[in-house]
């Protein structure tokens, strides 16, 4: 069969992979890892709680669905007419999951025997939808308290306060799980028209790495892969305001100290522009926030932080972009202040670049330890698909960025008055 | 993966596994004691200090520094049970010497540094540095606090506590908030030093080739300690309540989460994990099929063998309303078991799950450490494919005698006050 492909290499961890066009639609990325047992695998599509505005060529009107229908399709999906998917796996031996974020669904096995018999029930499921009503009220009751679990949880909780208390109507306020009352919304038709939407194979990935061999991959993808026709979907996102909905929100849940996220609210990009605004942003506030600071020990020498502060990756898709960092502290509104503060020095004074290139060095090393492992490079290849990039390309962003885009970044991006600040405290819910 | 094993010194061993294939190289020292609710407290602590600063570091942000300069090296401490042994673990890790310029020695550094964390500590006249205990001392009281946070695992624990009431197993791996307060960091440093004479010590390095000299320095390095390890039980099996014992705990949450415990010695060896993935450890098991999948209760249901102390642990999150039903349905799964009430199938799904886990092993730096430790443990000596073989000969009889064995000791549920509508 005629394919499309392409070898991309990284020189500096001494890894490459294969990019194939395959003629059905799907783009596959496979890594041979040489002298590893496991092999790991993903199935994914650019379909995650954000897509709930769509439609196709031809259609008049777009389509909107309930919150949390993505996440619903997924656990669905492992149900065939005639088997469950983890029925099936099981014959292999293969460890198989799913998950289901903002912008992606994922389905996925790690095995270290039969991988390619577990390959085949991975596309074969993928591509078999099957929903009755009758199962898809079965699963309200699975995912209701798969929701009530998350309801339970204050990492959880502070996390999406701070991003509703960024984005006015983006859905990425939406929780990715939906509601107990609007999953009640969800039947079969809903599901098969989701599917049929986002579930075409020009819009997904096989990614694979680890014992694997990329003719056999092929192979297989030859047989079970159904080609598909682009079908032209398009996607709708409300405006979004540049500025936050509010400066603050806090909430009272069952913890101990209390929980806080600042959350630093940027104009979207996307592309290798984003990836490249992605890492600077990181870097930069690493070297003004992470644990080497001035202001980091400041904070945990007053017992204003702890261990559990952390500068998160930036928190990045289609039309929407912010930074965010957070942990525990007795006292979130100073620690918030400090941090503003720091913030407006460093644009009149400057930062540590020193600082600044020991990060990079720091990243090089991660991403040199990712291609140590099965997983990892199966998920960045699959990572990298969605956000519309080749593999590899962060090591290149990371030699790019200079001192002068993170002082760029700082100054002309980075808005001390467009936050959020995100607190759960301790105490019964209202 | 070829490991060799080397004595270095009184319960201490020198593990060198080398795997061409990796682009790390780790170090990992275990030091292993008996779990003691008096002094749990303070070596947590301890292993905390050693990780945050040292002599030649004498701050945080300075070893993080010197880290960072190491193309983000690693070193974390980390801290959990073994039936009635307390291990606390420092592990670091460093990108082979490969992938930086030449003539940068990347795994020496990594060596110095460990060596130099746990034998040159930030200390002085017999106590740690004050500055840095207050730091740490506070971190450990918050994340004391801090483990209400996650229900699932608080629930266990707590589970945990009325099961094995008694016994050293129910100590809290970090103290008691009022242990760790009368703590200073004299005797925090004198709890350090009693580990490195008494406990049992293992140390494991992880990297594309073996590197002769490592052992021999940390030889040397434990020369100077007057070495005098104490007896540690990694198998203390946990004796069943006459009558399974009943709790309650009211929390204001949204979702109840219901922990049974049950304890029993299977007569074969490795027979009860295999059960347990069986009737619960896997998305294929008995309870995922049936409590989750078929009524539709919860999003998990889920057993655990808890090595060392011949206890299965199951545990699922629930509507309160739903939490009897549940419990009954859990039961009767395991009374399925019992007599024998499952398709053979689904043993012959088990074995394959275990074989594939089996098979993974090697394939990760931490893999690696974790099988040779847990051979050691075991005070086993199987191979990889020794193991998978005793799996696929079980039988179905096997695996009824080890859920026969077991008995129901604590259920324990985490009862929630928010209602719904």
């Amino acid at each position: 069969m005629h394919r499309d492909m392409r070898e991309i290499r990284c020189e500096q961890a001494g890894e490459s992979c294969l990019i194939v066009k395959h003629p059905s639609g799907l783009e596959i990325r496979i890594m041979e890892m040489p002298g590893f047992h496991t092999a790991h695998a993903l199935f994914g599509t650019r379909y995650g709680s954000i897509n709930n505005r769509f439609r196709l060529k031809g259609d008049a009107e777009y389509t909107q669905v309930p919150d949390g229908i993505a996440h619903f399709l997924e656990h669905k999906l492992f149900e065939n007419e005639d088997c469950d998917a983890f029925a099936q796996y099981a014959k292999t031996g293969a460890n198989a999951n799913a998950y289901t974020s903002f912008d992606r669904t994922c389905y996925l096995f790690s095995c270290s025997e039969n991988f390619a018999e577990s390959l085949e029930i991975l596309l074969s499921f993928v591509q078999a939808p099957y929903f009755t009503q009758a199962s898809v009220d079965k699963e309200q009751g699975i995912i209701g308290q798969e929701i009530r679990m998350y309801d339970d949880e204050p990492s959880w909780q502070v996390f999406f306060n701070a991003l509703r208390g960024m984005y006015h109507s983006h859905p990425v306020n939406i929780d990715i799980a939906g509601t107990v009352e609007s999953i009640a919304e969800i039947d079969a038709d809903l599901l098969y028209r989701c599917y049929n939407t986002f579930y075409n194979l020009h819009n997904m990935v096989l990614s694979v790495a680890g014992n694997v061999k990329a003719d056999e991959v092929l192979a297989i993808c030859d047989r079970l892969l159904k080609p598909c026709e682009d079908q032209g979907l398009e996607q709708v996102f409300p405006d979004e305001p540049y500025e936050v909905v509010t400066a603050e929100t806090e909430a009272a849940m069952s913890v101990g100290a209390p929980m806080f996220y600042l959350g630093f609210k940027l104009r979207p990009r996307s592309g290798y522009a984003l990836l490249k605004a992605e890492l600077t942003a990181y870097m930069l506030m690493l070297t003004l926030l992470g644990n080497t600071s001035a202001f980091y020990q400041e904070m945990t020498e007053q017992g204003l932080l702890n261990s559990e502060f952390a500068v998160d990756t930036p928190f990045s898709g289609n039309g929407y972009f912010a930074l965010l960092c957070g942990g525990e502290s007795r006292d979130p509104r100073a620690v918030r202040d400090r941090i503003l503060q720091v913030i407006e020095d460093a644009k009149v004074n400057g930062f540590d670049t020193e600082t600044f290139e020991l990060t990079r060095r720091t990243h090089y090393g991660a991403m040199i330890r990712s291609c140590n492992n099965v997983e990892s490079n199966a998920t960045n290849m699959l990572n990298a698909f969605i956000s519309e990039m080749e593999p590899f390309e962060s090591i290149r962003a990371l030699s790019e960025i200079t001192v002068a885009d993170a002082e760029r970044f700082l100054r002309e991006e980075l808005d001390t008055a467009n936050i959020t600040l995100s607190i759960v405290h301790n105490g019964k819910e209202a | 993966m070829k490991e060799t094993i080397e004595k270095i010194g009184e319960s201490l061993e020198f593990i060198s596994i080398a795997e061409p294939k990796f682009k790390t190289n780790t170090l990992e020292l275990v030091f292993m004691v008996p779990v003691s609710k008096e002094k749990n407290a303070a070596y947590a602590l301890a292993m905390s200090l050693l990780t945050y600063s040292c002599k030649d570091y004498p701050g945080y942000a300075e070893l993080t520094k010197k880290l960072h300069a190491m193309y983000g090296a690693s070193l974390n401490y980390g801290i959990s049970k073994r039936g009635d042994v307390l291990q606390l673990s420092v592990e670091a890790s460093v990108i082979d010497n490969r992938y930086v310029p030449e003539g940068t020695d990347l795994l020496a550094e990594l060596t110095d540094l460990l060596l130099g964390c746990l034998f040159a500590p930030n200390a002085e006249n017999g106590a740690f540095s004050d500055r840095e205990f207050r730091i740490q001392k506070q971190d450990l009281l918050d994340a004391i606090e801090a483990e209400i946070n996650n229900k699932r695992s608080y629930a266990m624990t707590r589970a945990a506590r009325t099961a094995f009431e008694g016994e050293p197993f129910a100590a809290p791996l970090y103290g008691e908030k009022e242990d760790v307060e009368a703590l200073d960091p004299a005797a925090v440093y004198a709890a350090y030093e009693e580990l490195l004479r008494t406990a049992v010590i293992r140390i494991y390095h992880v990297g594309p080739a073996a590197a002769p000299m490592l052992a021999d320095r940390f030889r040397t390095a434990f020369a100077d300690v007057a070495r005098c390890p104490v007896a540690v039980a990694f198998h203390a099996p946990s004796p069943c309540k006459a009558e399974t014992v009943r709790v309650n705990d009211p929390m204001p949450v949204n979702q109840s989460k219901l922990v049974i415990v049950c304890k029993g010695t299977a007569p074969k060896p490795f027979a009860m994990n295999l059960m347990s993935t069986m009737f619960g450890a896997a998305p294929f098991s008995m309870l995922f099929m049936n409590v989750r999948e078929k009524m539709s209760l919860c999003y998990y249901c889920a057993s655990r063998v808890i090595a060392g102390k011949k206890a299965l642990f199951i545990d699922s999150g629930v509507e309160l309303e739903n939490a009897e039903k549940a419990c009954e349905a859990i039961l009767a799964q395991l009374d399925a078991v019992r007599q024998g009430d499952f398709d053979d199938e689904l043993l012959a799904d088990a074995k394959h799950s275990m074989l594939n886990q089996l098979r993974g092993i090697g394939d990760t730096p931490s893999s690696c450490i974790s099988w040779s430790h847990r051979q050691f443990c075991n005070g086993e000596s199987h191979t990889i494919d020794e193991l998978a073989d005793i799996y696929e000969a079980m039988t179905r009889q096997d695996m009824m005698d080890a859920a026969n064995a077991l008995q129901v000791d604590t259920i324990y549920l985490m009862q929630q006050e928010v209602q719904h509508a």
